[in-house]
């Protein structure tokens, strides 16, 4: 290691163009692993039980309402025509969305071998599966007669039935669970090493059984990994067609049908940079308070990397301001009295609110980071991160309920106003989603050491391409 | 021979000789000279994949993107028929006036994608687990103290007693003028202990 | 099937929601068959009547028959199916029965329809000369009364209970001592439905107590009579088959209600552009029915009506010379108000240009003076005798509620028997009838529902619903029609007619004392004559003699010259007859609740009308509270500003706010009544207006939004326009040309094609097909609170739209419009639904599988017309007040309520999603009969037995078309045909089995303003 030191001395003008590293202060393997380790072997911080009390709460509180919910209907909610969909629909776009950029920074940086991304993929894995959760969630309970929801598979019925295979909400069904699915195995099969660290350095008998048992028997084999990697590069490959497919499908919800505001071929790119946009805001917003409550983790998680992030954020805020002119510019151009119509009211009728907030900080927000002093200074990052989220919130809920607030016949236009269930549900969901994150971070390690070490300076044999 | 320090059960026959590297380079120098000493049992644990090391041991290429392959490609005529089927033959109806025969095939489009992208992943990381010779809860190396407490600190190898020209002593030598530390006689343990 | 779980008594409140009480020993059971009318439900303090129950009843009369007990009050005794074969009826299959709906404006003929011996639904009877086959909203809705758990249920005395003999013994005492006194001191209160049988006993007992008081009067009539005007008896009608201009002043004569059933035939027809088209001219304060199918409408203060019929009067005088319209007219001392002279001229001009062709009418509600001023002009314009036509033989007009209320000042009144109305609540106050009434040492009240009146009499009697009790009735035309019992009484109701014959001395037994008027009324007495009349309803040839009025100068001068003209003050205000309860009765009817009013599209209220212009000047917003003070009274009531209304006066509709009656008639509305007097009982001026500071008032509305922001949903035109493009409708598609399918899409060429046609320029916006749809469907009712959350669940709703090409209050036009399903050929709804819960058949329909969804909501989303409902909770099975309570509200629907269902269609759950599938149980009923009747021979080939879709049915102006499209001569198709039809939202390519037809307007370009009739789809834009 010091050799590799000595040989960036040697080369300063190398200095100027070079990367800077992964891991600060020359940290060596063995350090990484304490260091992460550490988080899990370590006694359990006073916050962290406070942060899993406060989530929980929630947590309780949203599924009491979503049983409360099933159990008298789904008039409890402020839905009502022509607002049928609502808070419910709008979270489901919000979560799944959000869970898109776990798998775009890890799959895709993987593939494009973004170094950079290294620290942030595993925290980002488990975000993606977190938020589908939430996300799943609603899809699951927001019909009217749950105790129905199995006529949504093609299993044979004595009904003599088959689902609709047109219909794009079916595709949601299999779009959502093999991105479950696939996002989960990624997320595993990435920690399986790492857990045969813990099970290795694990003192006590349960934790060794626990993580032997999730580790699979791992020994790190020259032959195991060989497939590792192999499995980790298709994975990967798999999961970025995945993000796109899935965007794709949950935006021909909208794109598929008929109203004013939802029928609109740009809904998937639409999607897809909003989901990386507010995925990577989410990033943003829960690495920045790991490292300064962890601080070991600051050599780990270092300001490139998150200011990439911001980057990331900039170039998707960018996009999303990008098509909101675009869509207001077809509305125009349609000619369409119903297609202007619907704009219109999106930014005078009862509603507009939703809309005017999204444009406000979706339009602004995202572009403060063109400059280096603010996407920089971390504080500030995390509250705009926050904020990004907030309005990708109001926009998914501006596209889903305002454009059907405002359809075709006057006649039939209304108003939404949610309802306390409404409100607790959707708080519920996040709470859902932090307590699994301090689950995360309490019991496994919280970045892949594995990935971390290999890329390390020295790392890896200096003549090791001599040999054939 | 007795010098070495050996873990496991002394009653037990001999399982492999261990040794522990601190570089990459130095495993990599130590796996060629039992090579060229003509011993092929060997094997190495590292805790990262280590570049070139597969090349080194002339290991065959992974089968997993094939068996990905073959698991997409099942996945594709499933979901097709799971829709084509049903919409066509069991519960033909009209919606939407559309054709449901393979003129209206872009209907069934994204469920075949989604299936076809699930089951691949499921087929990887299955292929990975099996062919990884996992899952496994015990392993004989697991009895060698120094390898299960500290796999992630160093870099070991094993040459497995069951290789044809096994010599202990040359083993050692060899292990020993390859710079190795910690070599030890890994001995399979009791099995009725613990 | 059926579930009931048991639950404990709800007391604080009667609810819809009881559970099944224990049946009564069959002793007692059989022992009240034998008694003169049954006592099976009344021995039970149950407000539900079990099925169970029922059907022993049913069962056990019929057994009864052979033992030859009395069964005279079963009607299967005494009723000939109307239009099957006289056999028993057959499980599940329907028997249709003539009836009539007694209506104080001339009863509804009927055909009711009874599934299993419980009537279920209400239909026009098409034989009858007055009817096209079909009914008002009320007559729809009249079903629902007659199971209302609400309904009062048992004889009180004081409010004791008492048994049957008890009020047998009142009777005849009461006869007893008004033989002795020659009636001193009896006043019989009737409503003015006209029956000829409680005619004959009324003739009978003042001849047998000639001091009798026989008082006739509604809550909501006109206050004088034709009597003077134009000879006794006698009744202005119009044929408006004839008359080519119609100038009707605050006259909403296109609702039935208003003007009486049947009053408006041939109106309809005369608005078709292919014929001669009639020309209207309204002149009212506030929109009604009739304001919205004007031509020309001018915004006229209720209290200057009068000055405007005397300005067109004097304008035509000064034009035709007629002196004696002349004087006629100078001789109104009018408020001297002003109108648009060139308004006045362009009337005045086209009314002479048709002598004879022409009609003006005067609201019925008006002051005799305004009456003659109408009727001077129609003499003057040679329209008596020619359009105008008088019916002779009405009834004379009895004593009124005022000269009662004049006895029973002056003590005169001992026994007080209130057969009719609810003069607690809506006598004027001046009267001060509730102290009079509790002054009477004896008073009977009969009514069908505890209501403000019974509270206050001794006795309490439950009445018999009209189709559970025998009688007869008279519609508009003086055609005698039976009212046939359908059913026995469920709760022991008593008819006016047994206690008047009781009271008369006569057989109390209804059948027989309508059967000795119609032996006394017609030539033929015969069995079969009567069996006729009661197969089919009515007695043919029973109408009034019509013959050319003569309008009594001298009476009309002196009317005029008598009237003395309130000045209107700074504000009036003006009484309406509501369109959901009409003066009242309905309050307790939840159909009839929810069906929005025909302008303002409130449910579950009224509200104070204010023109947008007062609105502006008072200050106020829509759910503002204002206080309307007049003669010491006052009422506080939240506004709803209403385009169209006339400026300085405010429009309120009566029979709301009742309090203590039943907790669904709690918290609806504010009740008018205290504003009324004597006097003034159509309107009122010099009503004090102001402004209360209490936070707004939130109305439910089924329609918030009524411009329609540039977008050409309703179509209209003028009738030049037509002359010159025809197609101008479907012209106004413009660039949004339907989109073509990428897809090769189904033909729907073969076998029976179902399509529907609704023309916009004959349909009026009534209501009629709202309630016919839901009593046919079993579309639930959600209450106030859901319709706010905008949840209401109607199938068919009718747009109502206001339009001006310039922006301005008086050129507003305002267009209904009937939106159902549109049966999409290509229905977006269908592919977005993830279980295939809706699908297409093969006949065009958009089918709706109830128990395949699952209520993803995603189909109506993606719905353009926004027609479908979502059951957000358990509407039919849980208290509306309850909706939230979850598990923990009561479970289960009334029986009662569960008889009133229509047994062959799907009661739907909650979290299901449902929708108009053309009436697809009558379709397949029809289908059904067709093949029954094909004997085995090609069922294609055998033609299908005729059959009308409910709303269709329920039309009176027959705008709704149904049938198959496929058949080139079906009555559908002509009307597709037509060069008016155009398709809504044609551009989105759905296809639509559900076409319009667009209004036509017929305006005088000598007029102001012409030039913006007819022009909803020109000028304004979003």
């Amino acid at each position: 290691m010091s050799a590799s030191a000595t040989n960036e001395t040697e080369t300063p003008d190398l200095s100027a163009i070079a990367r800077p590293p992964q891991v600060l202060n020359n940290r060596g393997p063995l350090w990484v692993t304490d260091a992460v380790c550490s988080i899990v072997e370590g006694k359990t911080p006073l916050w962290w039980y406070a942060g899993i009390t406060v989530s929980g709460a929630f947590a309780a509180a949203g599924l009491a309402c979503i049983l409360y919910m099933i159990v008298t209907g789904v008039g409890v909610w402020g839905s009502n025509s022509p607002a049928f969909w609502a808070w419910d629909i709008t979270n489901f776009i919000f979560w799944v969305s959000m869970a898109h950029a776990g798998s775009f920074i890890s799959a895709v940086l993987f593939l494009t071998r973004q170094k950079w991304s290294l620290s942030v993929s595993r925290a980002a894995e488990a975000m993606t599966v977190f938020a589908i959760v939430c996300a799943g969630v609603y899809p699951a309970i927001h019909i009217g007669r749950v105790w129905f929801v199995w006529f949504l598979f093609p299993v044979p019925n004595n009904y003599g039935m088959w689902p609709n295979f047109s219909s794009p909400l079916l595709w949601d069904v299999f779009a959502v669970s093999s991105y479950l699915t696939v996002s989960s195995l990624f997320w595993f099969a990435g920690m399986i090493p790492d857990l045969a660290v813990l099970r290795d350095r694990a003192t006590t008998k349960i934790r060794k059984f626990c993580y032997g048992v999730a580790s699979l028997g791992w020994l790190g084999t020259a032959r195991q990994w060989r497939h590792y990697e192999s499995m980790y590069v298709l994975l990967a490959g798999l999961t970025a067609v995945l993000v796109v497919t899935v965007t794709t499908i949950v935006a021909s919800d909208c794109a598929t049908s008929v109203i004013p505001g939802w029928h609109a071929t740009i809904f998937p790119f639409y999607f897809m940079a909003g989901a990386v946009y507010s995925g990577s805001a989410t990033v943003l917003t829960l690495l920045i308070p790991l490292r300064a409550l962890y601080p070991q983790l600051k050599d780990l998680i270092t300001p490139s990397q998150l200011e990439k992030v911001a980057k990331l954020l900039l170039m998707m805020g960018s996009c999303v301001a990008y098509v909101y002119v675009f869509e207001l510019f077809c509305a125009w151009y349609s000619g369409n009295a119903f297609e202007r119509g619907a704009f219109w009211e999106r930014f005078h009728g009862t509603a507009a609110w939703y809309a005017i907030t999204c444009l406000t900080i979706n339009l602004t927000v995202p572009q403060l980071f063109w400059f280096k002093r603010i996407r920089t200074c971390l504080p500030l990052v995390f509250v705009l991160a926050i904020l990004c989220n907030v309005g990708m919130w109001f926009e998914r809920f501006m596209i889903v309920t305002t454009s059907l607030l405002h359809d075709f016949l006057p006649s039939s236009w209304g108003n939404f106003h949610p309802s306390i269930v409404d409100i607790l549900t959707a708080t519920g969901t996040v709470g859902i989603f932090f307590t699994l994150f301090l689950l995360f971070i309490r019991f496994v390690p919280v970045m892949s050491m594995n990935e971390l070490k290999a890329a390390l300076p020295g790392a890896q044999p200096q003549h090791s391409g001599e040999e054939h | 021979m007795s010098r070495l320090p050996l873990c496991g059960s002394p009653f037990q026959p001999l399982h492999a000789v261990g040794a522990r590297f601190d570089t990459p380079d130095a495993l990599i120098a130590a796996f060629k000279r039992l090579r060229d000493a003509g011993y092929t049992a060997v094997d190495c644990y590292t805790p990262y994949p280590v570049h070139g090391l597969a090349e080194t041991m002339r290991l065959p290429k992974s089968l997993l993107s094939f068996l990905v392959l073959g698991g997409g490609l099942t996945a594709i005529v499933l979901a097709l028929s799971m829709q084509l089927i049903p919409s066509n033959l069991i519960y033909p109806i009209v919606v939407d006036g559309k054709p449901t025969g393979l003129a209206g095939l872009p209907q069934y489009v994204p469920i075949v994608v989604a299936l076809t992208l699930m089951i691949g992943a499921v087929a990887a990381v299955k292929g990975m687990i099996i062919l990884g010779g996992m899952p496994r809860l015990n392993h004989p190396m697991l009895a060698w103290d120094l390898f299960a407490k500290d796999a992630s600190r160093g870099f070991f190898l094993a040459v497995s007693a069951r290789d044809r020209n096994f010599s202990l002593g040359e083993v050692s030598e060899i292990l020993e003028d390859a710079g190795a530390g910690d070599i030890t006689a890994i001995h399979l343990e009791e099995p009725d202990s613990e | 099937m059926k579930k009931i779980f048991p639950h404990p008594q709800r007391d604080a409140k009667p609810t819809l929601w009881r559970s099944l009480e224990e049946r009564a020993d069959t002793s007692s059971f059989r022992e009240s068959l034998g008694r003169e009318f049954s006592d099976a439900a009344a021995g039970r303090d149950s407000d539900g009547l079990s099925r169970r129950d029922f059907v022993r009843l049913m069962g056990a009369a019929t057994a009864l028959t052979g033992v030859g007990l009395t069964g005279c009050r079963r009607p299967e005794a005494h009723l000939v199916p109307f239009a099957k074969a006289a056999e028993w009826t057959i499980p599940g299959k329907f028997l249709y029965y003539a009836s009539a709906m007694p209506a104080p404006t001339g009863a509804i003929p009927v055909i009711v329809t009874t599934s299993d011996g419980r009537p279920v639904k209400i239909e026009g009877n098409p034989l009858h000369p007055l009817s096209n086959g079909s009914t008002d909203a009320f007559a729809q809705a009249s079903v629902l009364d007659l199971y209302d758990p609400h309904r009062s249920k048992e004889i009180t005395h004081d409010s004791l209970k008492v048994s049957r003999g008890d009020l047998d013994n009142l009777v005849a005492k009461i006869r007893y001592t008004a033989g002795t006194n020659g009636g001193q001191g009896l006043a019989i209160l009737v409503g003015k439905e006209q029956s000829p049988t409680v005619e004959r006993l009324h003739a009978a007992l003042a001849q047998q107590f000639p001091k009798l008081l026989w008082v006739q009067d509604e809550a909501i009539s006109s206050p004088g009579s034709f009597d003077a005007l134009l000879g006794p008896g006698a009744r202005p009608s119009v044929d408006f088959t004839k008359a080519d201009i119609i100038l009707s002043v605050g006259a909403d004569f296109l609702n039935p209600a208003e003007s009486g059933f049947g009053f408006a035939n041939g109106f309809a027809a005369r608005r078709d552009p292919s014929g001669k088209m009639n020309r209207l001219y309204v002149a009212e304060n506030h929109f009604s029915l009739t304001g919205g199918m004007a031509d020309h409408r001018l915004r006229v203060r209720a209290s200057e009506y009068g000055d405007f019929l005397a300005a067109v009067a004097a304008a035509v005088a000064a034009k035709t010379g007629d002196s004696t319209l002349k004087t006629l007219a100078s001789g109104y001392k009018g408020t001297g108000a002003a109108f648009d002279p060139a308004w006045i001229k362009g009337v005045a001009d086209d009314l002479i240009a048709a002598k004879g062709r022409g009609a003006v009418l005067a609201g019925s509600q008006l002051p005799d003076a305004v009456q003659a001023l109408a009727l001077g002009l129609n003499a003057s314009l040679g329209n008596l005798g020619a359009t105008i036509t008088a019916r002779q033989g009405m009834v004379k007009s009895a004593a009124k509620l005022a000269d009662l209320a004049a006895a029973m000042q002056a003590g005169a009144v001992q026994t007080l028997l209130i057969l009719g109305g609810n003069p607690v609540l809506t006598a004027p106050p001046d009267l001060d009838f509730p102290n009079l009434l509790a002054r009477v040492p004896e008073t009977l009240h009969l009514s069908l529902f505890a209501d403000e009146t019974s509270k206050v009499t001794h006795w309490q009697v439950p009445a018999a619903h009209y189709l559970e009790s025998w009688g007869d009735t008279r519609s508009l035309d003086g055609t005698i029609c039976a009212v046939q019992p359908m059913i026995l009484p469920l709760w022991n109701g008593i008819s006016s007619i047994e206690i008047l014959a009781a009271l008369a001395g006569e057989k109390v037994d209804g059948p027989s004392a309508v059967r000795a008027t119609f032996n006394a009324g017609s030539k033929d007495a015969s069995d079969a004559a009567w069996h006729s009349f009661l197969k089919h309803g009515f007695a043919a040839g029973t109408a009034f003699a019509t013959a050319a009025p003569a309008l009594n100068q001298a009476a009309a001068q002196a009317a005029v010259q008598s009237f003395k003209v309130e000045s209107p003050g700074e504000f009036e205000a003006v009484f309406l007859r509501s369109s959901s309860v009409d003066d009242g009765r309905y309050s307790g009817n939840s159909w009839l609740q929810e069906t929005p009013d025909f302008v303002t599209k409130l449910v579950w209220d009224n509200a104070v009308l204010v023109s947008p212009a007062d609105a502006k000047a008072i200050g106020i917003h829509d759910g503002d509270w204002l206080r309307l003070t007049a003669g010491g009274r006052s009422v506080d009531a939240a506004a709803l500003i209403t385009p169209g209304h006339a400026d300085r006066s405010v429009s309120i509709a009566l029979g709301y706010g009742r309090k203590g009656v039943s907790h669904v008639m709690e918290k609806v509305g504010f009740d008018a009544y205290p504003l009324r007097s004597s006097s003034t009982i159509c309107f009122r001026p010099g009503v004090k207006v102001e402004r209360l500071s209490k936070d707004a008032y939130v109305f439910a509305r089924t329609q918030e939004h009524e411009n329609m922001e540039g977008r050409n949903i309703a179509r209209e035109g003028t009738v030049e326009q037509f002359a010159e493009e025809p197609k101008f409708a479907s012209e106004m598609d413009g660039e949004l040309a339907p989109a073509k399918s990428i897809y090769p899409t189904p033909s729907y060429d073969k076998g029976l094609q179902w399509g529907l046609s609704i023309d916009l320029n004959s349909c009026i916006g009534c209501n009629a097909c709202l309630l016919a749809c839901r009593s046919e469907n079993n579309v639930p009712v959600v209450g106030k609170d859901q319709v706010r959350k905008g949840r209401d669940m109607a199938w068919i709703r009718i747009d109502r739209w206001f339009a001006s090409a310039d922006h301005k209050e008086e050129n507003l036009e305002m267009i209904p419009m009937a939106v159902m399903c549109q049966q999409c050929e290509i229905a977006p709804c269908e592919a977005v639904c993830p279980a295939n819960a809706t699908v297409h058949s093969e006949e065009g329909l958009n089918l709706m599988a109830y128990n395949r969804c699952i209520g993803t909501r995603y189909c109506a989303n993606n719905c353009p017309w926004k027609v479908r409902r979502f059951n957000w909770f358990d509407y039919n099975e849980r208290p509306l007040d309850e909706l939230y309570f979850g598990p923990l509200a009561h479970k289960g629907m009334a029986d009662s309520v569960q008889m009133s269902k229509n047994p062959n269609v799907t009661v739907r759950m909650r979290g299901v999603m449902e929708k108009c599938t053309f009436c697809i149980q009558r379709i397949e009923e029809a289908k059904i009969a067709r093949s029954v009747a094909a004997k085995g021979s090609d069922v294609e080939k055998t033609p299908l037995p005729a059959f009308k879709t409910a709303c269709q049915q329920a039309c009176p102006s027959e705008s709704i078309v149904f049938g198959s499209i496929n058949d080139k001569e079906s009555a559908v198709s002509r009307a597709k045909a037509d060069p008016r039809t155009y398709t809504s939202l044609v551009h989105l390519g759905t296809r639509p089995r559900v076409t319009y037809m667009a209004r036509v307007r017929n305006p005088n370009p000598a007029m102001p303003g012409a030039s913006l009739v007819g022009a909803a789809n020109r000028g304004q834009h979003a």
